[in-house]
């Protein structure tokens, strides 16, 4: 499903963000990204629905390898590719189910469709009965659900999350980890960078490391640590 | 149904985020408005100018002088070419006894005069009217060149020719002008649509990243820039529409022999011709403004 071979990444002021990285990951795995600040957690995400391209190596999404992809055919990797992203990235000027209706209505399904899918996955969030607010009149808790929403109602193949739960209260955050093995077990393939070790420990899923943009652990099943194995 | 479903989301985005722009539209609108109405009035004092210009234009009269050589063979050659000249609008032989007759009625009573001739002492002529003073030159280079028994060619030569200076002078400056004003309206128009997807950056953003095609991401600005492009010139030719006449009717008295162009044909044309203009800077405009923010 996604592959990297030898992928290094230098932005334009002179970071080096990732560096050498080798990783293949299949359909219908559930993957913890962890790592300290910096080590190129967000890097490794961005590369996988190319808003990033790598400086060296190549990243192969589903057979495509994405440096090769035509500038007018990435808007269709990335309707395959849900992102909860970081700092949300909600429309202010739209509602919450305008918000999650937006990422179905750009692939042209008809609004009989549009409004079916939005308003299962906002059940599914359990914001049905906030659809009408603005991201504004909403929790921090509630934004971070509407842009979980926004990412799965395309069914994508993959979700990639960036600290999903990272400023949540622990019974929202719960949910929230619940929902995401759900929609997983669905057969998802899911991405997850965090820095919670409360949930990784207790999820015993694959964990990845990074450190300083290098790929330093890759456990089938493994703990939260940074450090490598002896 | 696809293309139905999308347009409605197209037209609907457009429409509202004109609405959500407010002053921002307005001011767009506005600008449009003080664009197109200049550009309509130099228009209309170009195609004004070109109606006095074609008038001044078309009175040219040549009158060719004929000597005694000639036969009527050479006549025959000499109408035939006038006849097949794309220049000449209509030409008129007038013979010598003629143009006696003609002195006669001018001078009246004082035909005396003439009586008191033995002959006639007047030659045979052609008159000739030319379509445009531009040509006068041309024409009667090659009549010299080609009869020689033309004997001289009279025209009003010194008036002929600062018509044609002053006219191509007006037509000149009126081009350069309206060239300016278009190259100015479009700057003016694209900055301004620039401002309203500024402001609407980070949505632009988002639309990518949840793999929004440029084509998908664009239409709703060309429509809003069609939508602010049409109020505008609609605008434009209100405003021409009233205050033109109001122009005419005032200069009319101080400058009586000009002709005024108040044809409804014409004027429908001009109209739709802002019109136009105005929607193709509402499209130049906000393709110019759309195209910086979709390489993310």
């Amino acid at each position: 499903m996604i592959q990297m071979y030898n992928v290094s990444k230098v932005y334009n002021n002179g970071v080096r963000a990732l560096d050498n990285i080798n990783i293949e990951i299949e359909r219908g795995e559930f993957i913890f990204l962890i790592g300290p600040s910096g080590a190129g957690k967000s890097t490794f995400l961005k590369l996988i629905f190319r808003e990033e391209l790598p400086t060296e190596g190549h990243v192969i999404i589903d057979g495509r390898n994405i440096e090769r992809l035509k500038q007018n055919k990435v808007p269709y990797l990335r309707r395959n590719i849900g992102v909860v992203f970081q700092n949300f990235k909600l429309l202010k000027n739209k509602n919450v189910y305008e918000n999650v209706a937006f990422a179905l209505r750009v692939t042209g399904v008809s609004e009989g469709v549009i409004s079916r899918q939005t308003k299962s996955v906002l059940e599914l969030v359990g914001l049905l009965h906030k659809a009408r607010m603005y991201p504004e009149q909403l929790s921090g808790g509630e934004q971070q659900r509407v842009c979980i929403a926004r990412a799965l109602v395309n069914d994508p193949a993959i979700l990639l999350t960036d600290e999903p739960t990272g400023n949540l209260d622990p019974t929202i955050s719960n949910e929230i980890m619940k929902m995401l093995k759900e929609i997983n077990l669905r057969g998802t393939t899911v991405i997850m960078a965090t820095h919670s070790k409360a949930i990784v420990d207790r999820m015993r899923e694959r964990v990845v490391v990074l450190k300083d943009g290098r790929l330093i652990k890759d456990n089938e099943r493994g703990l939260y640590s940074y450090e490598a194995d002896e | 149904m696809k293309l139905m479903n999308d347009m409605t989301y197209y037209v609907k985005e457009a429409f509202v985020s004109f609405l959500r722009g407010g002053v921002m539209s307005i001011t767009s609108v506005t600008t449009i408005t003080i664009s197109l109405a200049i550009f309509g009035l130099i228009l209309i004092f170009s195609m004004n100018l070109k109606e006095f210009a074609s008038i001044l234009e078309s009175q040219v009269d040549v009158t060719v002088y004929l000597n005694n050589t000639y036969n009527d063979n050479d006549r025959q050659a000499l109408e035939k070419k006038l006849a097949e000249s794309k220049d000449v609008e209509e030409f008129n032989f007038i013979s010598k006894d003629e143009a006696l007759q003609r002195l006669k009625k001018e001078l009246k009573e004082e035909d005396l005069l003439l009586s008191a001739l033995e002959s006639n002492p007047l030659p045979d002529s052609i008159e000739l009217k030319i379509k445009s003073s531009l040509s006068v030159h041309k024409i009667i280079k090659e009549l010299r060149a080609e009869f020689n028994f033309i004997d001289d060619i009279f025209y009003g030569q010194e008036i002929v020719e600062k018509v044609n200076k002053f006219t191509q002078v007006i037509r000149i400056i009126g081009t350069i002008l309206v060239v300016l004003l278009g190259i100015a309206s479009m700057f003016i128009v694209s900055n301004t649509i620039k401002l309203t997807v500024y402001a609407r950056k980070e949505e632009i953003e988002i639309m990518k990243l949840v793999g929004a095609t440029n084509g998908f991401i664009r239409m709703p600005y060309i429509i809003e820039g069609i939508v602010q492009g049409f109020l505008g010139s609609l605008v434009a030719v209100i405003i021409i529409m009233f205050s033109y006449p109001q122009i005419v009717n005032n200069l009319k008295d101080i400058l009586p022999f000009i002709p005024f162009v108040t044809n409804s044909a014409e004027l429908l044309v001009l109209y739709s011709k802002l019109i136009f203009s105005g929607i193709f800077l509402g499209v130049i405009g906000s393709l110019i403004s759309v195209r910086k923010f979709l390489d993310v």
